[in-house]
């Protein structure tokens, strides 16, 4: 095998993409001490991609999300013009100052077990053409545009299967805290909805990070959901738990158990 | 607790990697981005570029190869 055609497979290897025998491509590597080299070589270099914390994406992927972005919410407002671009994008920014802030967040859906605030602005989206594209936005690159795809998805009234689900997924797998945080209220709008609840009781067993646990907490004790209780026990006798989440855990508990 | 002399590695290998980003031209450093940070399969980067998948593995398969050869020129300084 040559080179570059050596390159490309190993490649492709590292990216999960090779296609063939596997195996036989690992046995030929592991005979081979150049090729060895070269897969440790590219091993390294996909180990610190995969460990770098502070990059940054291109400017143009942005631009691209950004500009189509506004093109979805132009379609959006054209359909609905009592709701104004500028109120969107002002809600959107509002939106990213609150998520620095997840215990603000986390009270305020206690304080509102009912409310479903967003609805007030949505529009039907039974027709709408632009649905499908944002949920390929809940995939975007960055977090901040992963950010702003959660919360265009709050605007859409009866959202569908796909949507929630889609949330769901992004509360469950999404790698960033902000994003699965923006997710917890996104789909706190849905609370209703079948599955939505048994998805955040397997979000609160699941997750690390004490922002999104505590507005886990505060949401599932808005919304009454006894079987919490469980969940919040585990926190609370956890020893790795932060006090200020047991406190959290341990004040919903006795929410719950005084509404029942 | 990670060790001081492995986190000034690590700073130090991320800075090079960033530097050797950097040197990419942007369709490169987009591939780069959406296969590897991403983690975004072929098939699914094709569609976000309107492109075909093998056009795509291409520009992986050159993005890579030129981010390996920045790198290490890197890390000999």
């Amino acid at each position: 095998m040559n080179k570059d055609l050596l390159e490309q497979n190993i490649i492709d290897y590292l990216n999960g993409e090779l296609s063939g025998d596997i195996t036989a491509f690992e046995n030929m590597i592991n005979s081979d001490k150049a090729a060895s080299q070269l897969l440790e070589e590219y091993r390294s270099l996909y180990h610190t991609i995969q460990h770098s914390s502070d990059a940054t994406p291109p400017e143009a992927l942005d631009q691209n999300f950004n500009d189509f972005l506004q093109q979805e919410i132009k379609i959006t407002t054209d359909k609905n013009p009592k709701f104004g671009i500028n109120g969107v994008i002002g809600k959107t920014t509002l939106f990213l100052i609150l998520i620095g802030i997840g215990l603000y967040i986390g009270t305020q859906l206690n304080n509102q077990p009912e409310a479903l605030p967003l609805q007030n602005y949505a529009y039907d989206n039974t027709h709408d053409p632009g649905q499908s594209k944002m949920l390929q936005l809940l995939d975007a690159p960055t977090i901040s545009n992963r950010i702003k795809a959660v919360n265009m998805s709050t605007y859409i009234d009866n959202a569908g299967d796909d949507i929630i689900q889609a949330l769901s997924k992004t509360l469950l797998t999404d790698k960033s805290d902000h994003v699965r945080l923006a997710a917890v209220e996104a789909l706190g709008n849905f609370a209703d909805e079948p599955g939505v609840r048994s998805t955040f009781l397997v979000a609160i067993d699941k997750e690390k990070d004490e922002t999104v646990l505590i507005a886990l907490i505060n949401l599932l004790t808005s919304i009454k959901e006894k079987e919490a209780i469980q969940s919040f026990d585990k926190i609370i006798q956890n020893k790795k738990s932060l006090n200020f989440v047991k406190d959290e855990a341990y004040s919903g508990k006795l929410k719950l158990t005084e509404t029942y | 607790m990670i060790d001081p002399r492995q986190k000034i590695e690590k700073s130090e290998c991320e800075k090079m990697l960033h530097q050797a980003l950097n040197n990419l031209p942007e369709d490169q450093r987009e591939v780069i981005w959406l296969t590897r940070f991403e983690k975004m399969k072929y098939a699914d980067v094709a569609k976000v570029f309107e492109c075909t998948e093998s056009a795509i593995k291409v520009r992986v398969h050159r993005a890579m190869k030129k981010l390996k050869t920045e790198y290490l020129q890197l890390e000999r300084l």
